[in-house]
């Protein structure tokens, strides 16, 4: 092509000029916001997810204007998958514009992308939350380094025994007490009934609610930069003596919860007990049975037991699985505003009540237990066994930044490899490896 | 170019010539600099600055690539990437060559409906397309299920980090082999006739007319061909992301190379520097790949004659 001599000129001063506003937008850009005076008038941004989205339109409209004359509340909806919220808020952070006040998280984990370089986004919440109403949500503890608090709980996964009471009954069986009458319930269930199975161990049911519940240190967080990983503590070899024969066997599967091979062996009946999270029953049971059309197949069967004590311990543990958080943003031109929705929305106990997951805030959780008493969808009340186990989350494991890549390992050794005891260990392999490239120092 | 001939900068009708051809190019140029000289300068950039969990940024030539090339995951997606390469490249090759080939042989309405054919499963798109295979690849819902139960003995999903390979390499070939057909073809009916006659004269059979007279003439075809797939090829994302959303924990999120780059930048450690030292890397083995096909066939030779 040919140019003109002045015009090429022109193009590459242009081109030269453009380059220069890129590289120094780049600076800029790099480096954490200073904190915008604050103005007790500005407007709230705040992303939640689909599910949430109805109830905080109308938190917004019945309570929070009434309370706040003059503050506009935006809602956005962002999609939940893992890590969406993260990359989001990133790019706002870089575009300079558009940072959400407030988000629902829906996998708690993103918390420790969060709290590090390049975002630095949650604001610390002591000193701004009365103690009192941080002392009810037991579970912030998981998100907070030093002495502060960076989230106030949505919903505690914290894990039970799940299991088909009617059919337990019908074959003689009883609920294990232990993880050693774990196996050989799991031993005796493949013997006498091939085809049915005591849940998944697949991904995070494997991971936070088996290993996390027996408190194997896979992701002990020390602080931001330092995390603990020991696959050879016999807190997670007595995890794999249990798991490795009921795989082999059948006794356990393999598949995700969500898997539409699993939920068709949901709705057929086929699970007969599961090691799940609080919601397990109300999210991945029922709507199953609701979905194949066997509504009443389901109903009036399932109940919960006390998780199983593992061998060694004195109390029986519970896993968590799951939980959202909320979290508010450290760089909010709207501080009081801000703290007062965060507040205003986790503690609200009609919000609490009607929400499918088990509430965090302690008052909600027993105002959402009192419904699940009445509901005569559960062969018993759960509502016992449930509260007690919202007090016995192992406190072993933390929140890290390479939660997926941790489960995509466990799934590749321990669940679709031979599970054993060389599985386990390959997944400690593969845990460091995946901690040291998101940052992390690694001590066993 | 216009140091060639000082004439030229003073031959008024070539200077509004330019003037017109810049005309057209500008909306082109000026799309370029926005959103692909512009991303990519800042991408190189970025490819420098090293982001560390606590402290500030830091400026470093290496540290970035050496960081990516040392990543416990590169090694598995590379090999991924390889084998998926190495599956879908040659049967793709052979396949479009053939079909190509034959119809150039036997121009009968036949041919014309062979490529109509070959050429409407590439009008799915990319993402649609992955969504489609998932369906065919699952047991309780494909139409060739009972199939894919013979085969794997059970209903759970063919959908795995092993089956990616042959499953990406069909869904390629499905969707790309008609546009290549199409192209080759043409390229096929551009030989002129009596070049093929005079090789048939003297006494050239229908096997050597292909390889000693039409390979050679459409070479850069075969060349072109060759770049673009290649560079998809080692680019591949849309297709196991799709995939993967819908058979969930059955296949990484870092299966290929590009879904690395992406974790890098989306994932638990919003790392664009990583990201786009990553990038760079891919684009050189692209780049290097097509420099050694160009020098190979020839492919600007015909612009010198």
């Amino acid at each position: 092509m040919y140019l003109g001599g002045k015009l090429r000129k022109q193009i590459a001063i242009g081109a030269a000029a453009m380059l220069a506003a890129t590289v120094l937008a780049g600076c800029s850009g790099g480096s954490a916001q200073p904190a915008a005076s604050d103005d007790p008038t500005a407007p709230l941004l705040v992303w939640v997810d689909a599910e949430r989205q109805p109830v905080v339109q109308k938190f917004i409209e019945e309570k929070f204007t009434s309370s706040h004359p003059g503050i506009e509340v935006k809602v956005e909806l962002v999609d939940a998958t893992q890590g969406t919220n993260t990359a989001k808020i990133a790019l706002a952070q870089k575009a300079g514009e558009g940072v959400p006040d407030i988000v629902f998280i829906g996998s708690p984990d993103e918390i420790a992308s969060l709290s590090a370089n390049p975002i630095n986004y949650p604001l610390a919440l002591n000193g701004l939350v009365e103690q009192s109403v941080l002392d009810d949500f037991p579970s912030a503890k998981r998100c907070s380094y030093g002495d502060q608090i960076y989230c106030l709980g949505n919903d505690t996964g914290q894990t039970v025994f799940w299991y088909n009471k009617a059919l337990f009954d019908e074959w003689g069986y009883s609920a294990p007490a232990t993880f050693s009458e774990f196996k050989e319930l799991g031993v005796k269930l493949a013997q006498e009934h091939a085809g049915y199975n005591l849940g998944t161990v697949n991904g995070r049911y494997g991971t936070d609610a088996w290993l996390g519940s027996s408190g194997c240190p896979f992701i002990d967080v020390v602080d931001p930069v330092q995390v603990r990983i020991n696959l050879a503590d016999p807190k997670c070899s007595r995890v794999i003596d249990v798991m490795a024969p009921l795989l082999e066997n059948g006794a356990l599967a393999n598949l995700d919860l969500f898997d539409k091979n699993y939920t068709a062996q949901v709705a057929d009946g086929k699970v007969v007990g599961m090691i799940g999270a609080s919601w397990v029953a109300d999210f991945a049971f029922k709507p199953m049975f609701k979905d194949a059309n066997k509504e009443a197949e389901g109903s009036g069967k399932y109940a919960a037991a006390p998780m199983p004590t593992w061998d060694g311990e004195s109390t029986n543990w519970s896993g968590a699985v799951g939980g959202g958080i909320w979290v508010a943003s450290a760089s909010t031109k709207n501080k009081q505003a801000t703290v007062d929705f965060l507040v205003g929305i986790t503690t609200d106990i009609d919000i609490a009540k009607a929400q499918a997951t088990y509430p965090a805030y302690i008052p909600g959780a027993q105002a959402w237990l009192a419904d699940k008493a009445a509901d005569t969808w559960y062969a018993e009340n759960p509502s016992e066994v449930l509260l007690d186990a919202a007090n016995k989350v192992n406190p072993a494991d933390g929140y890290v930044r390479y939660q997926t890549e941790l489960l995509e390992s466990f799934n590749a050794t321990v669940i679709k490899g031979n599970a054993s005891a060389d599985s386990l260990a390959q997944f400690g392999e593969q845990a460091k490896a995946a901690a040291e490239a998101t940052g992390y120092t690694v001590v066993s | 170019m216009s140091g060639k001939s000082p004439a030229l900068r003073t031959s008024l009708p070539q200077r509004r010539l330019a003037r017109k051809g810049l005309l057209f190019t500008a909306p082109y140029v000026v799309l370029l600099l926005l959103f692909g000289i512009t991303p990519a300068a800042y991408g190189l950039y970025q490819a420098f600055i090293v982001t560390k969990i606590m402290g500030d940024p830091e400026f470093s030539l290496w540290q970035n690539f050496a960081d990516v090339l040392g990543d416990y995951r590169l090694g598995t997606s590379a090999a991924n990437v390889a084998l998926y390469m190495l599956t879908w490249l040659p049967a793709l090759l052979i396949l479009v060559f053939a079909l190509a080939l034959a119809m150039d042989a036997k121009r009968s309405k036949f041919a014309a409906l062979t490529r109509f054919l070959t050429y409407v499963p590439g009008a799915i798109t990319g993402s649609a397309a992955a969504l489609l295979w998932l369906f065919m690849f699952s047991p309780t819902v494909s139409p060739i299920g009972p199939a894919l139960r013979a085969l794997s003995g059970t209903d759970a999903t063919f959908v795995s980090d092993e089956t990616m390979p042959l499953i990406l390499a069909i869904m390629g070939i499905s969707a790309g082999a008609g546009g290549w057909v199409v192209i080759l073809f043409g390229a096929l009916t551009g030989i002129p006739s009596d070049l093929i006659e005079s090789a048939q004269l003297d006494g050239a059979t229908a096997w050597q007319t292909v390889w000693h007279v039409k390979l050679p003439m459409i070479r850069s075809y075969v060349a072109f061909v060759l770049i673009v797939s290649l560079a998809n090829g080692f680019q591949v994302f849309v297709e196991p992301t799709v995939i993967r959303a819908g058979a969930p924990a059955h296949i990484s999120q870092t299966w290929s190379v590009n879904q690395l780059a992406y974790v890098y930048a989306t994932g638990g450690q919003l790392n664009y520097g990583r990201a786009s030292a990553l990038s760079i890397l891919l684009l050189a083995v692209c780049i290097g790949l097509a420099v050694i096909i160009i020098k190979r066939t020839n492919f600007y030779s015909l612009e010198d004659n």
